[in-house]
Formats: C-alpha cells, sequence, structure tokens
C-alpha cells in the first residue's frame, strides 16, 4: 500500500476533500441511475400484473351480468 | 448485416439476450470497478507534480471517455434506426442516453473538483470544459426530446436526427485542447505512440476505463429491457414473464 496510515489516506495529501468528492459523486450518480433501472423493471412486470387483474375482473362482471340479464328476460316471459 | 441483425429486431429475443448478458456484465464490472478503484487509490504511486489530487484521474478519465463512446454508440443506434427502420434500435439509443448524460456528469463534476485545487477554480469558460458542457445538454436533449412525442417511433425519429447532428461536437471536444489555448491538458494516453505516463500509474486507469465501460453495459441491459417490455406491456409474452416472475419471487 502507498500509504503509511488510514488517516493519510483519507487526508489524500491535504487534496481528501477534492479526491473523496470525486469519487463519492461518481459512485453515488452510478448507483442512482442503477437503482433507477432496476425499480423501473420492477414496477414494469407489475403493471402489467395489475392490468392482467383488472382484465380478469371486467371479464368476470361482464359474464356475471349477462347471466343476471338472461334471468331478468327469463322471468319477464 | 440485415441477416444478422434482423432475429434481434424481434424484441422478445433482444428481451432474453439481455437477461443472459445482464449477471456477467454486472458481477464483472462491479469486480473490475471496485478492483481498479482501490488499486489507483490506494496502491499507484503518487504524482511528483500534483501529489495525491491526480488520483482524481482513476474516475474523471474513465467517466469521460465513457461520455464520448457513449454518445457515439447512441449515434450509431439512431442511424441503424433512421436508415433500417430498425424499432429496437431506437430503443437502444433511449437506454444509453440517461448513462451518457450520468458519466459526462460525473466527468464534470470530478473535471471541478480537480480544477479547484490544481488551476484554482472549479469553473471556466474554456473550450474542453464548455464542450464537454454541451455534450451533457446534448444528451439531456435527446432524453427530453424522445419523451415529448407520444408515438414512440415518431420520437425515435426526432431524437436521433438529434443525436445524429450532436455528433459534430465530439471531434471539437477532442481537438479542443489542441485547438484553444486552454486551461485543460492534452492527451496523456489517447494518442499516438506511447503513452506518457508510467505503467504502475497506467495499468489501473485502463482497468477503471474497462470497469467503467462493463457497469455502463450493465445498466444499459437493463434499461434495454425497460423499454422492452414499456413497449411490449400488452403483449403475450411479457404477460407470461411477468406472471412466471411473480410465481418465482413468491416461491423463495
Amino acid at each position: 500500500m502507498h500509504f503509511e496510515d488510514i488517516s493519510s489516506f483519507f487526508d489524500m495529501g491535504g487534496y481528501g476533500l477534492y479526491v473523496w468528492l470525486s469519487f463519492g459523486a461518481a459512485a453515488l450518480s452510478l448507483l442512482v441511475l442503477w437503482v433507477d433501472s432496476f425499480f423501473s423493471k420492477r414496477t414494469l412486470l407489475t403493471q402489467v400484473l395489475s392490468e392482467q387483474a383488472r382484465q380478469a375482473r371486467i371479464k368476470a362482471a361482464a359474464e356475471q351480468s349477462a347471466t343476471a340479464e338472461q334471468r331478468t328476460t327469463g322471468e319477464i316471459i | 448485416m440485415w441477416k444478422w441483425l434482423h432475429p434481434y429486431a424481434k424484441t422478445e429475443r433482444t428481451y432474453h439476450l439481455c437477461q443472459r448478458l445482464l449477471p456477467w456484465f454486472c458481477w464483472l464490472g462491479l469486480a473490475v470497478i471496485l478492483f481498479a478503484t482501490v488499486w489507483g487509490l490506494a496502491f499507484a504511486p503518487t504524482d511528483y507534480q500534483q501529489s495525491e489530487a491526480y488520483r482524481i484521474i482513476y474516475v474523471h478519465v474513465p467517466s469521460a471517455v465513457l461520455s464520448k463512446s457513449l454518445y457515439s454508440a447512441m449515434a450509431l443506434a439512431a442511424f441503424i434506426g433512421l436508415v433500417w427502420q430498425v424499432k429496437t434500435s431506437f430503443m437502444a439509443m433511449i437506454a444509453l442516453a440517461p448513462i451518457g448524460a450520468m458519466v459526462t456528469f460525473v466527468s464534470l463534476v470530478t473535471g471541478a473538483a480537480w480544477g479547484k485545487p490544481m488551476w484554482g477554480t472549479w469553473w471556466e469558460w474554456d473550450a474542453r470544459l464548455t464542450s464537454q458542457l454541451i455534450l451533457f445538454f446534448l444528451f439531456l436533449g435527446v432524453i427530453s426530446l424522445y419523451k415529448a412525442f407520444e408515438d414512440k417511433q415518431q420520437a425515435g425519429k426526432a431524437a436521433g436526427v438529434m443525436a445524429i447532428v450532436g455528433v459534430i461536437n465530439l471531434p471539437i471536444i477532442h481537438y479542443s485542447v489542441e485547438w484553444w489555448n486552454t486551461l485543460h491538458q492534452g492527451a496523456t494516453i489517447m494518442k499516438l505512440g506511447k503513452p506518457s505516463m508510467p505503467p504502475e500509474m497506467l495499468w489501473p486507469l485502463l482497468l477503471s476505463i474497462l470497469g467503467w465501460a462493463l457497469v455502463s453495459a450493465a445498466i444499459f441491459l437493463l434499461r434495454m429491457q425497460n423499454e422492452i417490455l414499456q413497449r411490449d406491456l400488452k403483449r403475450p409474452w411479457v404477460v407470461a414473464l411477468a406472471n412466471k416472475n411473480s410465481a418465482l419471487s413468491e416461491g423463495k
């Protein structure tokens, strides 16, 4: 290792602020973009599932009203 | 080329190809970037002029190199999309744009943090810095233009034209340090002949460029999948995939 101890490593010869600012900003930017990409994939897949459930509900409701209508028309006759 | 590209014009195949490649790029990229950064930060020798401040190079140069490579890749994708009408090509273009914007932003921030101790200023309206800032705005322009259209085929065309026109900025960035008097130093490694840097400083730098490239590729694969899912949201294969995924996560 180039540095003698951990405190001189953090100090970076007096340039600690600039060096760690750079590396921190880079790490944070990469992380933010990764997290955004990762979670939007998840959101998209759950969106597909909720849309599927909605379609199923619509279909069930349509069938129910169809049978109910059949029943009422049957009574009239 | 058409024959080679044709199967990947089918979105489902491209999605599964991304899925297969993703873990490799992800873990390899993470390993290389961590290894190179630790090497550069803690083990590389110090610079005789700039002392430890020069270590910013291990994040500034990779991000700056990647910003130009990603722009070229994005413009190439736009060109293929416009000429051969490949639908997935525009998706690749818009998947690359945010990654390019991010690395350009990093190169500007790290450049400012390096400029303050060495030049005595965070920012200067000089040729290299200004052209790099324009590159950042070009990325943002492509993203916002794409978002402005409801019809994504139209959006791809409009943003694609902008991406291609913006290519003019790349040689300007590259030669800005030669054409104008500038604070920014000339090229150290990206030039003909031998790089003017000792190997024990150069190796971690080359590795960190590789690491950044691999991580960018991993994020690209993920964003490409997102674009495909977004476009094919109502297709049966996506519905089947979502069901399979939720069954897998419930099983855990």
